[in-house]
């Protein structure tokens, strides 16, 4: 391995900046600009501008020249959903590898047409994802030795134990629906904004991406056929934006593998944690249930406030491993942990399920 | 003093346990075809009659209970209830098999028409664990049940049956439950199979309702497993074996030990049916609970066939 240190764009950091943070903190890999197109509202420029500060590098309001002036090899994609895939294509067109935050697009034909262009360039693309936590990569590692025999079953349930603004039900008679974008711009300051944009996403598309990874890993087989229930079950703007707040899909994977995933945003009283987020590996020789947080420490305390998680993961290698994998991607031409085509079909899979959950039959994943 | 018949030797340690706790009530007969089975559970229960059938008993000694256990061989459950009722017995009928269903309407409408009480045991409802689940639901401590996951792994000879397990058999108390959960029963049913010890079960409640069960009985010799999680509007349980395990330590890596629910279960179970049948009333899992749970478990084997979903038309799932 080289000694390089790949110079990187954060192209808008306007959601999740752990994202370029987690990039900047691999030695092999550096922030030097944060740029974003210049018709963005002043909001995403005033974090963006934020964030250039907090790192003391230049925020440059125009793409295009901010990776042509600043010697950039890598793009750091985390703007609004809806515009993760341009700012992709763009990147990649322009010779960059490319980092990008989930999900992968709200839309397919974003998603193909970003495959295109990285497969068009040449370059490496790695969707984010947690698919190297300790206890993901030891259930891998217990897969490959055979521990439990060939799988035939993987079932996922992915509940954030978060709030996400007023309960469904609490809108009063004469008052508007909630504006998602300003709910989203609201919940920015406990970090649930993770479906911020002018697209309404449900906990499917925003957070879909991380169980449906780890069943990716886990299979290394696309799904091929889903049936799911969806539902706004929690929150009034998940309710007045018909998006999802908690849905169920069965899968139907091509290797012949079953499974299924629950996941649902529960609300911040129905976990002490932040969340119950377990897999449950059905084998040919036997099974396997693995927590997702594990390992970690619980630290309860008086006075304690309740926006701290009481249980600490540590031992969590995943960005490092993540960065670290990207970077040899990057100098063998080896694929990524989670490439272009498999965030594709994860996103495809998601769409699926959510035609599944509105008809009430199985979908055939595009 | 209650006093009822047992048929089935092989329920008979579970009882002399769960009759701990109900000194009000007895087992006064054991009827089992295997002599020397039923001899050892006469006297673990001290019962005074044995019978190699329950019609030799009943027609011998028909004023010797008030009610019929019914635990045999599941083939001959069915046959052996009706025989109780005609004897205007009350019955505590162990879940029978999913293709009895038609059956066990039957039966309960045998025991309307001879004014017995018809209870069905062997599901999860009278689990410490499912209490619980149930009770804070009811409270409304959880908000509206949005959710049920359950997990059920068995080892490969471990099914309800003792013989080799019929998915739709080893499902069926987890559709009773979400029946029971939902405190109706699903619209739509979607079901995959996986040879014949594995199933994934899909369904569909009113007002947005869901609920994934899965269910295997390809687990190596040993304990199984058992995961159920209800989520509410405003609130979440989950009762995990996975939580509930210790470790051993003895040389290598850790095996995890269950503590177990006991037979916590079947005394609560017996002491409704005594309730039940001593009141008049009917008991908490009727026939017709059963009868249900039993046709989603027919819907999802056709569902799990033809790969299409299963969908209620008033009583039925076409």
């Amino acid at each position: 391995m080289s000694n390089t240190v790949y110079r990187c764009a954060a192209l808008s950091a306007v959601k999740h900046d752990y994202v370029p943070r987690a990039v900047h903190a691999h030695p092999a890999f550096e922030v030097v600009v944060v740029a974003d197109d210049p018709q963005v509202p002043d909001w995403a420029h005033e974090r963006n501008e934020d964030f250039a500060a907090e790192l003391g590098v230049p925020y440059v309001r125009d793409v295009a020249a901010a990776l042509a002036d600043h010697g950039v090899q890598v793009a750091v994609v985390s703007s609004e959903a809806e515009r993760h895939c341009d700012l992709s294509v763009r990147a990649a067109e322009a010779g960059m590898h490319v980092v990008q935050d989930k999900p992968m697009s709200t839309s397919l034909a974003e998603c193909d047409r970003l495959v295109g262009a990285v497969q068009q360039a040449g370059v490496r693309f790695l969707l984010w994802n947690r698919n190297l936590l300790p206890a993901l990569v030891q259930a891998q590692q217990e897969l490959q030795r055979g521990a439990i025999g060939a799988l035939r079953a993987i079932h996922v349930d992915f509940y954030f134990a978060k709030d996400a603004g007023p309960p469904k039900g609490s809108r009063k008679p004469g008052f508007p629906p909630i504006d998602w974008l300003a709910r989203q711009l609201e919940a920015h300051a406990d970090g649930s904004d993770g479906g911020v944009g002018t697209a309404a996403m449900g906990e499917l598309q925003i957070e879909g991406i991380y169980p449906l990874g780890y069943i990716h890993a886990l299979t290394g087989s696309p799904v091929r056929r889903v049936f799911a229930r969806t539902a706004a079950h929690f929150h009034q703007a998940n309710a007045d934006n018909d998006v999802d707040d908690l849905a169920t899909v069965t899968l139907e994977m091509e290797s012949g593998v079953l499974g299924s995933l629950c996941i649902g945003r529960i609300g911040a009283a129905s976990h002490p944690d932040i969340g119950e987020i377990k897999l449950h590996l059905v084998g040919s020789e036997g099974a396997l249930v693995v927590t997702e947080a594990r390992p970690e420490v619980g630290i309860y305390y008086r006075g304690q406030p309740a926006t701290e998680y009481p249980n600490v993961r540590v031992a969590d290698s995943n960005n490092f491993l993540l960065m670290e994998q990207f970077k040899t991607a990057i100098e063998t031409g080896a694929d990524t942990l989670l490439d272009a085509r498999a965030g594709r079909d994860i996103a495809a899979t998601v769409a699926a399920a959510i035609e599944s959950g509105r008809t009430g039959q199985p979908v055939e994943v595009a | 003093m209650t006093c009822y018949a047992l048929v089935g030797a092989g329920a008979a340690d579970r009882y002399a346990d769960a009759l701990l706790r109900l000194p009000d009530v007895c087992v006064a007969a054991v009827v089992d075809p295997d002599a020397g089975g039923r001899g050892a559970a006469a006297r673990r229960l001290g019962a005074g009659l044995q019978a190699a059938s329950l019609p030799e008993l009943l027609a011998g000694h028909s004023d010797c209970c008030s009610g019929v256990l019914v635990h045999g061989a599941a083939a001959a459950r069915l046959d052996d209830a009706a025989e109780a009722v005609r004897h205007g017995k009350h019955v505590l009928l162990e879940l029978p098999p999913a293709a009895d269903a038609a059956r066990l309407q039957a039966l309960g409408e045998q025991c309307a028409a001879a004014d017995v009480c018809l209870m069905v045991g062997g599901t999860l409802r009278f689990l410490p664990s499912q209490q619980v689940l149930k009770q804070r639901l009811d409270s409304g401590k959880l908000g509206e049940l949005g959710l049920l996951r359950a997990h059920r792994w068995h080892a490969a000879a471990g099914g309800v049956t003792g013989s080799v397990p019929d998915w739709q058999d080893l499902a069926a108390p987890y559709l009773d439950l979400a029946n029971w959960l939902f405190d109706d029963r699903p619209e739509r049913v979607y079901a995959r199979a996986a040879g014949s010890d594995y199933v994934q079960i899909h369904l569909g409640f009113r007002a947005g309702g869901m609920a994934l069960i899965d269910v295997s009985a390809g687990l190596p010799p040993g304990d199984g497993y058992q995961s159920v999680s209800v989520i509410g509007s405003t609130g979440a349980g989950y009762a995990d074996d996975h939580h509930n395990r210790a470790l051993l330590f003895a040389g290598g890596n850790p095996a995890a030990r269950d503590p177990g629910e006991g037979n916590h279960d079947l005394a609560g179970e017996l002491a409704e049916f005594a309730a039940a049948a001593a009141a008049g009333r009917a008991a908490q899992v009727t026939g017709a609970d059963a009868h249900a749970a039993l046709q989603v478990a027919a819907a999802a084997a056709a569902s799990a066939a033809s790969g299409d979903v299963a969908v209620r038309r008033e009583d039925r799932y076409e």
